[in-house]
């Protein structure tokens, strides 16, 4: 293509305009192939296409390698320890409560029950409230021998 | 086979610091490309990154569907972005207007494969350092919308959402960037046609 004619300048500015979405491979199917029947003829455009081309091939390419990843990775190291211990405990503090009361649970239901009736409660009481007088007068009592009387 | 994300993002929500170490290398390059292409020459980088990842890392156990993790880090990693921006009372990553215009690089292109050709390997790092350097000509939210779309490889309706524009204003930005690079390397290709003329 010459490129002289105005109409065909216009239809490459067209085309040209269009460029960046046809090799983002994001123009409708229509227009993209309108577009690729021009570049079929038109060498300017066609050169305009790959340098775009090279342009996306080298930004796409140019990225960070994996050892330039690692020192950064190993100062994120402690951080993200801490996060991770965080993360755990709870979850295992739960774990073993739980165990531990399974564990438990046959133990605590065999032991015997504490007597709590109102009569033992009145009775542990009258014991507590009961002076030491009457308390050891039985005793004196038990100690009262059939000789007692011989000795009065 | 190596395992999914899927797979690593379960475990790793579990409190697997080596799952989530694999998610880290497998993603980690694009993020730091992500973060090197919005900030450009920027300090902060590193910082970000770490950031970014920690923040992945305590939410990940809220991550709802696995399959979209790389969107999901993407979004971490320009919410951080947009943060440290706004911390430093300088919004332009995303809005402002263009960025400097040195020809100097963001970074060191990346040391060459021990058995690449030395001059094809001489060749790759000027066209990278070159390429770089006109990335960093452009303005931040072209540079943010051609890393979310050549990094991350994310629909438009995505990168609209991330950055809070319209669908056709992402679309817009791209071509306008891989416009402006191929204008802006265009005198090292002539120069390249002459050489070999």
């Amino acid at each position: 293509m010459s490129g002289s004619a105005p109409k065909e300048r216009s239809l490459c500015a067209a085309v040209e305009a269009r460029l960046p979405a046809f090799v983002d491979r994001s123009l409708p199917s229509g227009e993209r192939e309108l577009v690729e029947c021009h570049l079929e003829e038109c060498d300017r455009c066609a050169r305009a296409r790959e340098e775009l081309l090279a342009v996306v091939r080298t930004v796409a390419e140019d990225r960070p390698s994996a050892e330039e990843i690692e020192p950064l990775l190993f100062r994120l190291g402690p951080a993200l320890d801490t996060l991770a211990a965080g993360r755990r405990t709870p979850r295992r503090v739960f774990f073993a409560a739980a165990a531990a009361l399974l564990l438990a649970l046959p133990v605590l239901t065999k032991l015997p029950k504490p007597d709590t009736s109102l009569e033992r409660l009145v009775s542990v009481g009258r014991l507590i409230e009961r002076p030491i007088s009457r308390t050891v007068a039985p005793l004196r009592d038990l100690g009262a021998s059939p000789l007692a009387g011989a000795e009065r | 086979m190596e395992p999914s994300d899927r797979e690593l993002v379960e475990q790793a929500a579990r409190g697997d610091r080596p799952a989530f170490d694999a998610l880290v290398r497998r993603h980690g390059p694009a993020v730091l490309n992500l973060l090197r292409r919005a900030l450009g020459r920027d300090d902060a980088v590193n910082d970000l990154f770490q950031d970014t990842f920690l923040r992945a890392f305590r939410a990940i156990d809220r991550l709802k569907e696995p399959e979209r993790l790389r969107s999901w880090l993407a979004t971490i990693a320009m919410n951080r972005v947009r943060r440290h921006f706004e911390r430093a009372r300088n919004p332009r990553v995303l809005y402002g207007p263009t960025g400097g215009g040195e020809d100097e690089t963001l970074v060191e292109p990346s040391d060459p494969p021990g058995d690449a050709d030395p001059a094809e390997e001489a060749e790759r790092r000027e066209r990278t350092a070159l390429l770089r350097a006109a990335i960093e000509r452009l303005p931040p939210r072209q540079r943010a919308v051609l890393s979310l779309r050549l990094d991350f490889e994310l629909p438009y309706r995505e990168i609209a959402e991330m950055l809070e524009i319209t669908e056709e204003n992402a679309r817009a930005c791209h071509y306008q960037a891989l416009r402006s690079l191929r204008r802006l390397l265009a005198p090292r290709r002539a120069a390249k046609r002459e050489d070999r003329g």
